[in-house]
């Protein structure tokens, strides 16, 4: 049966073989395409998320804004919780920093960003994570955020902080302004949220 | 290898199209493509480079329908032939069911002919197939280039450079005048499903 | 569509290679035309690839990511990217007839990266334009 069957399989393929490549069919039409939406999250630390993963895979000005627009409305929201606004304030400043320096940016600021940002989600997440980790682990990204500023500033030793050189061409001046202005902000900013953080590790060692 | 379903009686095969570059490969597949676009929903897939050399492969799927319950799909597949993309046409070969040697007939694309020959050996081991136990068929291409004085190999060379041993079947064609190119693609199918269903029964 | 680069440029085109992105710790950079062919091959000394089977596979690879994207009926994908273990590799089309190949370890952050690429691309463009204008 099995030798017979193949024969008249394949002679049966033959003829379909010629039938396929000789004989005229009407032609199909393509069905329409369909459109599908996707559904929104609207939790807040989330739309921070999607930001900065965006951030990790293409750096714009639409999602630099985005960012910091979000850092600052979540700083209205943990305006009680020390410890996340340490972090936002940190993301904060990098974000500006990013944002006007782009590709000239410090190579290790993209990666501060993304590991304050995970600090950030440990500390609000999790409630039972105590409060003497959580701020070991903030004292911890201040410290390496201050490492990257000193390098920043180190890096532009060239440029003199304060007194420009005789002849500097109009964007260089203001790019060098710039430079001084944000690195003043973030030493502001770090001298009062750092001696906020001591008080409140004095308080705890207190207890 | 091929893709059988036995429930649902569905047989898939890939059929690559083989040989030294610029031998007629792509220029096969558009002629079958042409003959038979008015009744498959695909388009043929092109991925060459400007030049029109391939660069990628070129892809045409079709189904032949239902034969003796069996429904019968085919891909066809084409290479680029130059040396320099021999790790892009080793991936192509991957999962390869029958294959159509297309050689050249010029007379000095002689070596050619059989050192791409000669790769198509080394591949098909790299995937543990031997060339004389896959469904193959040759094609003797170009043939129409005698008419223009271009000189051209006689059968009889081709058959021994490249046929001796395998003694697969074997066509003269033009592929750039639609000569033989049916018949050829008709062959390699019919073996290749031929010799699947013989390891399914 | 035939281009012919000098010892000039292609001396231009490591010098802007190397400054703008091998510097920033990457594993490798290999400019190619879209028919595979190596234009500028670098890498940090420590890794020896196949590059020409790199260059002909991620100039197929790329062929057929831009015929899928027709297919869909995109233009093309401004993001070609695949994301390793410990490596990934991205590539950047630049102009029609050329591609930048960036083997990269996760400490690069992809869009840092991309960042420095159009940055050198803008390099590149004007270094291969001189042949073109000649």
């Amino acid at each position: 049966m099995d030798k017979k069957a193949n024969d008249t399989f394949a002679f049966d393929l033959e003829n379909r073989l010629d039938d396929f490549f000789n004989d005229a069919l009407p032609d199909q039409e393509d069905p329409d395409p369909e459109e599908t939406q996707a559904p929104n999250a609207e939790i807040p630390l989330k739309d921070l998320k999607s930001t900065i993963l965006a951030i990790d895979w293409e750096i714009t000005d639409d999602a630099l804004k985005a960012f910091i627009d979000q850092v600052e409305t979540l700083l209205e929201r943990f305006e009680d919780d020390k410890v996340a606004r340490t972090y936002l304030k940190i993301l904060q400043s990098l974000g500006k920093y990013i944002r006007t320096h782009k590709s000239k940016s410090h190579p290790d600021t993209i990666k501060r960003l993304m590991a304050v940002y995970s600090a950030l989600e440990e500390a609000v997440a999790s409630d039972g994570l105590g409060q003497d980790k959580k701020e070991k682990t903030l004292l911890a990204e201040v410290r390496k955020f201050q490492q990257l500023k000193t390098e920043i500033i180190d890096s532009k030793a060239p440029y003199p902080a304060v007194g420009q050189p005789k002849t500097v061409p109009t964007e260089d001046k203001s790019g060098m302004q710039a430079i001084i202005q944000s690195l003043e902000e973030l030493k502001s900013m770090m001298a009062t949220e750092l001696t906020a953080i001591r008080e409140s590790v004095e308080r705890l060692e207190k207890k | 290898m091929a893709f059988i379903n036995t429930k649902t009686k569905e047989v898939q095969v890939k059929l690559v199209f083989v040989g030294p570059g610029r031998g007629g490969k792509t220029t096969n597949l558009e002629h079958i493509f042409s003959r038979i676009r008015h009744r498959i929903e695909s388009d043929m897939v092109s991925i060459k480079t400007q030049g029109d050399r391939t660069l990628f492969f070129d892809f045409l799927p079709f189904e032949l329908g239902a034969i003796k319950g069996y429904n019968v799909k085919t891909q066809l597949y084409t290479v680029p032939g130059q040396v320099k993309y021999n790790a892009t046409r080793k991936l192509v070969l991957k999962g390869v069911d029958g294959i159509v040697f297309v050689a050249d007939s010029m007379v000095d694309r002689r070596e050619n002919n059989i050192s791409s020959l000669g790769n198509l050996k080394e591949n098909l081991t790299f995937y543990d197939i031997d060339i004389a136990n896959i469904p193959l068929v040759f094609q003797y291409n170009k043939r129409d280039l005698a008419t223009e004085g271009i000189p051209i190999l006689d059968v009889e060379t081709l058959e021994e450079d490249l046929n001796s041993q395998l003694k697969a079947p074997s066509f003269t064609a033009s592929a750039l005048k639609g000569e033989n190119v049916i018949p050829t693609v008709k062959k390699a199918i019919s073996i290749t499903i031929v010799g699947i269903r013989d390891k399914l029964l | 569509m035939s281009y012919i680069l000098d010892q000039e440029q292609l001396d231009g085109l490591e010098e802007a290679l190397t400054t703008d992105l091998m510097t920033l710790g990457i594993q490798s950079v290999i400019l190619i035309d879209m028919a595979g062919n190596v234009i500028v091959n670098l890498d940090d000394g420590k890794v020896r690839h196949d590059v020409y089977s790199l260059a002909a596979l991620a100039a197929g690879n790329f062929g057929a990511v831009s015929a899928m994207a027709s297919i869909i009926g995109e233009e093309e994908f401004s993001l070609l990217f695949h994301k390793g273990k410990s490596e990934n590799i991205n590539f950047t089309k630049i102009m029609d007839d050329f591609l930048l190949v960036s083997i990269f370890g996760n400490d690069v952050s992809l869009g840092y990266l991309r960042l420095k690429i159009d940055e050198v691309i803008k390099k590149i463009k004007v270094l291969i334009d001189k042949s073109r204008s000649s």
